[in-house]
């Protein structure tokens, strides 16, 4: 992608309008998110995707956001409580500034495929959409087909109201299909880029790998928009025999924001899916007010005999960040593997959750589930709570879990010091070998350089916010 | 060199060195004998400026200058290297980055400009032969899964990099075949030159046939009891410390 490509157009006020089902929002009056349902116009859209919004419209009616009594939602809840009553936008008709460009919202120039949106509106000038065998296409364009009914609905029936509204107002979105036997040899970018304060945006992802495919799948979200919601639903589906590598980065930096993403993944028979999570929060140490709420639920399901995931995650919270970070996998069926290491460095009064479940159903033998969760606290304030949890109704099964919250290790540090090293040096470098271990596992040279940057740029701003306070 | 006078320590309360004396003249090599617990390891760690370790009485002084202000990594400015009783494991950082940060941090301390690195390499390269590690141990995190005998071959090619005034090492015999012993001895006595000054903690005498000292000194309780030259080495491994009780009694 050249240079000139980072620029984006100024855009014609009126396009974002053209989008189906939420015309309304075209009056530019920001709504409570429940009037937005109220206002559903599916008007010219499919008649199932009509139906499927109306359905979940009133779904979310009766269960409504998720609420103190949702233990899942427990620590988040403070950072969405009345969320419903606020009020957003959910289009905007505000042209996006030229000169602004990717690269200095902090995102990384993989080459591949791209696609771009900003505030939730799909960016054409930025993106390289492929129709030719393998798909990767804007959603809204693709609506026509009703076999995507099917893909729309979320496993196990138990949609959150975040999954609800995702369902009944998102305007546009990823669709990716790769037919079997296929290895992509391009890497897929997805870039979602949040800039308008006062926006809600639902961006929803629908990924599906044939058999024996392989993609390698880069998520970049970037939240700059005070106020904002973005509500996310990612839905990745990996066939028999097929490979997904999916690495995600979520920055949430802006004051009292929330940025939700929702990945629901399915593995087939001898599947493989591997997952890199990236969540960082802001790190602005003068920030006291609320800030970014950032959350990731990651649910797998290993529906085939042979599935396997790997899932890898860390996540960064500073000042008065909130991080949030769920998984769940479901071992269904006999001989499935799943590991886990996720890790969190927290300084300034920075809260973050890790509540990862491996269920292994009762005709799950022969399972393999490992977890491990390791927290590094920098600071008195900061607060992890941190919560694996293993369910186990099969007898024959191996799995192991296990968290630790603590300090840099002081033997290691008078070791390192006693060598020459001075003492922020020492410290930085085991934070760096920390954090490395969850970046080392990401396989795009571009993105792992990139991950290792920005993961350098947060330590030190952290160290420098550190120092100044007492 | 190192001059230790009526040294006292404690950690979380206990005193632990009691009025230590310890005089070590440029190029000698000095050994420090004593059972487990007596308090060799606790003076390495002071020496070395370990935060734990109070020291309520007495000073350390290298070439005139107390230490006992100095942060560790400026003691290791000074001349200092500690060689660890149990080298600790650091996932996740190199081994060949780490020493070249340490060496850089070395220098800056002294006001010296860095080694660019090819000049490190190659200095890595020769301290690797000399001690016959191989080549990937560098290119691994530090000590992480190294087994005991490569942990202190690793502590022995640090200490050949970083090339200290006055390396302390502590039990670093313990844990190693004859063949790993001959090659950590030959490493350090190819830094014996007349003007580096050493102190060999060991419980064992095994060690001092290969790395002979002019100086042997006896702990017991937190102070030396005895001192004496390589024969006193000898006397211990014939009447164990036992000998040295009835003696100081
Ligand atoms: N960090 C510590 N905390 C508490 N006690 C310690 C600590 N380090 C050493 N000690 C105690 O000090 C005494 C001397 O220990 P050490 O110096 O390790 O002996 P040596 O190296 O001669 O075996 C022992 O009784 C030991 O239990
Ligand atoms: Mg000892």
């Amino acid at each position: 992608m050249s240079a000139t490509h980072l620029e984006l157009a100024v855009k014609d006020g009126g396009e974002s309008c053209k989008s189906k089902g939420l015309r309304a929002g075209c009056e530019q009056q920001p709504r409570p998110l429940a009037a937005w349902l109220a206002v559903l116009d599916t008007e010219g859209e499919p008649k199932w995707l009509a139906n499927a919004r109306r359905n979940a419209s009133t779904a979310f009616a009766q269960v409504g956001l998720p609420t103190r009594k949702n233990e899942e939602w427990r620590y988040s809840e403070p950072r969405i409580r009345g969320l419903e009553s606020a009020s957003f936008n959910v289009t905007t008709t505000a042209a996006i500034p030229a000169g602004i460009n990717l690269t200095d919202l902090g995102i990384p120039m993989l080459g591949g495929r791209t696609m771009v949106f900003v505030d939730g509106d799909f960016v054409p000038s930025l993106s390289s959409p492929l129709a030719d065998g393998v798909q990767l296409l804007p959603l809204a364009g693709a609506l026509a087909d009703d076999s995507l009914q099917a893909r729309l609905s979320l496993t196990g029936g138990q949609e959150t109201g975040f999954d609800l509204l995702n369902t009944a107002l998102f305007k546009d979105g990823v669709l990716v299909d790769v037919p079997k036997n296929v290895d992509v040899s391009e890497v897929f970018h997805l870039i979602f880029v949040n800039r308008i304060p006062g926006m809600a945006t639902h961006p929803r992802v629908l990924v599906r790998l044939g058999a024996n495919s392989r993609l390698h799948l880069i998520e970049s979200r970037v939240c700059t928009a005070d106020e904002s919601l973005s509500n996310s639903v990612t839905q990745l589906q990996v066939g028999p025999g097929a490979t997904l590598h999916h690495v995600a980065t979520l920055e949430g930096s802006a004051g009292n924001s929330r940025q939700l993403e929702h990945i629901a993944v399915s593995v087939a028979a001898d599947g493989r899916f591997r997952s890199n999570l990236t969540v960082i929060g802001s790190s602005e140490s003068e920030s006291e007010g609320p800030s970014a709420l950032v959350r990731v639920d990651l649910d797998v399901d290993l529906v085939g005999e042979g599935a396997e995931c790997t899932l890898e995650g860390l996540y960064l919270g500073a000042a008065n960040d909130h991080i949030d970070c769920h998984t769940r996998i479901d071992h269904r069926v006999p001989c499935c593997t799943s590991r886990q290491l996720y890790k969190g460095i927290l300084a300034g009064k920075a809260k973050a959750v890790f509540n990862g479940k491996v269920l292994v159903h009762v005709d799950a033998q022969h399972s393999q589930a490992q977890q491990s969760n390791k927290n590094l606290l920098l600071s008195e304030g900061a607060l992890v709570n941190t919560k694996p949890q293993l369910e186990i109704w099969a007898d024959d099964v191996q799995c192991a879990h296990g968290a630790t919250v603590g300090r840099l290790d002081e033997d290691a540090l008078f070791y390192m010091q006693s060598r020459g090293l001075p003492k922020t040096e020492a410290r930085k470098l085991l934070r760096v070998a920390f954090a490395n271990e969850i970046c080392s596992g990401v396989r795009s040279n571009p993105m792992r350089a990139h991950l290792e940057e920005v993961l350098a740029s947060w330590l030190s701003r952290v160290d420098a916010s550190l120092a100044v306070t007492p | 060199m190192l001059s230790i006078q009526n040294l006292h320590a404690s950690v979380a309360g206990t005193e632990i060195l009691k009025g230590l004396n310890l005089e070590v003249k440029p190029g000698e090599v000095h050994a420090i004998m004593g059972r487990n617990g007596s308090g060799k390891s606790t003076l390495a760690n002071v020496i070395a400026g370990r935060s734990d370790y109070e020291v309520t009485e007495g000073d350390i002084r290298l070439n005139d200058k107390s230490l006992l202000d100095l942060a560790p990594d400026a003691r290791a400015g000074e001349g200092i290297f500690l060689g660890f009783q149990y080298p600790v494991e650091i996932p996740g950082v190199k081994t060949s980055y780490f020493l070249k940060a340490a060496v850089n941090a070395l220098r800056k301390y002294r006001g010296q400009e860095p080694l660019d690195a090819f000049d490190f390499m190659e200095i890595l390269k020769e301290k690797t032969e000399l001690l016959e590690l191989d080549e990937s141990l560098r290119s691994r995190s530090l000590n992480e899964g190294f087994s005991g005998g490569e942990k202190k071959r690793n502590e022995i090619f640090q200490m050949a990099v970083l090339e200290p005034k006055l390396c302390i090492l502590d039990e670093t015999d313990s844990g190693l075949d004859i063949d790993a012993l001959k090659l950590v001895a030959n490493g350090v006595n190819s830094l014996r030159d007349g003007v580096r000054s050493m102190i060999v903690i060991t419980h064992y005498q095994r060690l001092l046939d290969y790395i002979v000292p002019d100086v042997v000194h006896v702990l017991q309780d937190g102070r030396i009891v005895k001192t004496g030259g390589p024969e006193l080495a000898l006397e211990l491994e014939k009447h164990g410390y036992d000998w040295v009780d009835g003696g100081a009694a």
